[in-house]
């Protein structure tokens, strides 16, 4: 177990500070991703498609982010926010879901990119909107 | 409209031959062009049963001397001697059919059409070589089942035959063309003992539904814009695709996720159906409470979590780990459609139809669980094929995790992973991670099937018990509720 709103709030902290902006998205993707592949794990989310279906594409967004730069996975910190506490449904979606709105918004503050990163990061964009959308039903 | 298979359309050929044979049975040749471009269209239909023969049989150059001594078997030799005797009696080398005015003219030119193109429809299982290019293609190289083909093409030619004696007469009667013309076609008996000779091997074995009768074309058209059949056809599309790049370099992990939790997700969705139609069983089916329908659907819903969990652990498996190969953009952009169609068909808002909403009647109940068939079949096939897949991948060292997130305790006895950390590099998977990633597959795939197969239980109960009026009652539902089903 690990408390997942102080763990998430500081990791949001750090990457906020960064420079290394596709590494710090690809931190906080990289964060909610592993979070809702606990979450889809946990017991009693056996009906639960929506940790599914959003981890699909926030690990579409890393393997994107990736393409972009492959060092990535080596160079930016990778985060796990542990187990999550038990029967925290809906508070445990809605970290992830400001993981994700953490992840885009650095993302959007991006300093002019090169030519190969810019379609890059419309795509990265598209999909981390998107499994804002799967997790919550509204898009950030 | 459902996409066509093969069995429609050699149907559409058989009551044509019908139509055919009626209306030359009926209505006189009224002049010698008519006369002419009825025997015309018939000797064309004969070349179409002979090119479909032929296709039927492949090429097999001792057939090309049927009488010759061969080791060719009796079936061989029957399905030659019926392809000899329909290209003797077939147009050679005569211009297309013009605009046909007798009504015979017109119903053999079409059942001519189908044929061919239900020839067609089984070539584009082949590529130009006549290799599998699909992962049904395997149907048409089977003994029994082009065997099963074969007679039912013999079925037509026996139909067919009569139809050109009444030809010979009409154009005989009337003096339309000189006797010659039509003379191998008076007796119609040579083509008819053609045809008995196939029949007769014909060993009354139980042929699969699914056998070539079911098959439909390789890249069904774009359909309507039904979420649920969208998602349909995005699987065929998907399993087509893991079929022909299982065993080759381009598939990696992230696109072997995409198809994990494809599997993760169509599990679900059939757990939840069946959850669903067990828990409105005692209303759409009053009487059958106490018979076996609640137990096998009970045991389907459970085969099914299992197989989701299953495959989610294959899922997490993946997601730790790194292939040089990017995510395929159609892999991507099918599982969207997949989900969604499942979605629109299951849930309102992200959140799971009431069992009364999801299944209000007995035909939502079959449709539902025959509409997810498929997928559950496609994905636990693919599972199959990705479980080598992935062996081959780890075998030839192409699965990486970065050593940055090794723990101190797996690098601690060795100098090269610390090293890795260090610099930061990628370095193969863990021993333990391809255990765990080889181990996942194979549960994954065993449960999956176990999970397929009590579902197709689940499925036959409802159908069975829909099917079988209760005392009294004559309401059922038609056949035709699980036929929507695309080809497969």
């Amino acid at each position: 177990m690990s408390d997942w709103p102080l763990a998430a709030e500081a990791l949001i902290g750090a990457t906020d500070a960064g420079s290394e902006h596709l590494a710090d998205v690809w931190t906080l993707a990289y964060a909610a991703e592993r979070a809702t592949l606990r979450l889809a794990a946990a017991p009693g989310a056996e009906g639960e498609v929506r940790w599914t279906e959003t981890a699909v594409e926030l690990s579409a967004a890393l393997a994107e982010l990736e393409r972009a730069d492959p060092s990535l996975p080596g160079v930016a910190a990778a985060v796990d926010l542990g187990h999550p506490v038990p029967n925290s449904g809906s508070d445990a979606g809605d970290i992830v879901a400001r993981l994700i709105r953490a992840a885009l918004a650095d993302l959007r503050v991006a300093p002019g990119g090169s030519t190969q990163e810019t379609p890059a990061v419309a795509r990265v964009s598209g999909l981390l909107s998107g499994a804002h959308l799967r997790l919550t039903g509204r898009l950030p | 409209m459902t996409p066509v298979t093969y069995g429609e359309l050699r149907g559409l050929a058989a009551s044509r031959i019908e139509a055919g044979g009626i209306a030359i049975a009926q209505k006189p040749l009224d002049s010698p062009e008519a006369a002419r471009q009825a025997v015309i269209t018939y000797r064309d239909l004969l070349a179409g049963l002979a090119e479909h023969a032929a296709y039927l049989v492949g090429h097999v150059p001792a057939l090309d001397r049927p009488y010759a001594v061969t080791t060719a078997s009796s079936q061989d030799l029957a399905a030659a001697l019926l392809r000899r005797l329909l290209e003797e009696r077939a147009a050679r080398g005569t211009a297309a059919p013009a605009l046909a005015d007798h009504p015979a003219s017109a119903a053999w030119a079409g059942a001519a059409e189908a044929l061919r193109a239900a020839r067609d429809l089984l070539d584009t299982h082949r590529d130009p070589d006549r290799r599998w290019r699909t992962p049904d293609a395997w149907r048409l190289d089977h003994p029994d089942l082009r065997w099963q083909a074969l007679v039912d093409l013999a079925e037509l030619v026996d139909a067919t035959a009569p139809g050109g004696r009444d030809l010979a007469a009409r154009v005989l009667e009337a003096q339309h063309l000189p006797e010659p013309e039509v003379a191998d076609l008076r007796d119609p008996q040579r083509l008819q003992a053609g045809a008995s000779a196939v029949l007769s091997l014909h060993r009354d074995r139980p042929i699969e539904l699914s056998a070539i009768a079911g098959l439909g074309l390789a890249q069904p058209p774009p359909q309507r814009a039904d979420p649920l059949q969208r998602a349909l056809q995005a699987i065929g599309r998907l399993r087509q695709r893991a079929w022909e790049r299982h065993d080759t370099p381009y598939v990696g992990v992230s696109t072997l996720g995409h198809y994990a939790a494809l599997a993760v997700l169509v599990h679900q969705h059939a757990a939840v159906a069946v959850q669903a139609v067990g828990a409105r069983a005692p209303q759409l089916w009053p009487t059958e409470s106490s018979g076996r329908l609640p137990a096998v659907l009970t045991e389907a819903a459970s085969a099914c979590r299992t197989a989701s969990a299953a495959w989610r652990e294959v899922r997490d498996e993946l997601a730790g780990l790194r292939t040089p190969i990017p995510l395929s953009g159609n892999v991507r952009d099918d599982y969207v459609l997949v989900r969604d169609g499942l979605a629109h068909a299951t849930r309102s808002r992200n959140e799971w139809m009431n069992p009364d909403r999801l299944v209000p009647d007995r035909a939502a109940a079959l449709h539902l669980l025959g509409a997810l068939r498929s997928p559950l079949a496609s994905v636990s096939e693919i599972g199959a094929w990705h479980r080598r897949t992935s062996a081959r991948l780890v075998l030839a060292g192409e699965v990486f995790q970065p050593a940055v997130r090794l723990t101190g305790d797996e690098v601690a006895d060795e100098p090269t992973l610390v090293q890795a950390k260090l610099d930061r590099r990628a370095v193969p998977a863990s021993p333990a991670q391809q255990r765990a990633l080889r181990h996942g597959y194979s549960a994954a795939t065993d449960v999956s099937s176990r999970a397929v197969r009590a579902y197709g239980h689940a499925l036959a109960a409802a159908a069975e018990t829909t099917w079988r009026p209760a005392a009294g009652r004559t309401e059922a539902v038609q056949p035709s509720a699980l036929l929507h089903l695309p080809s497969r």
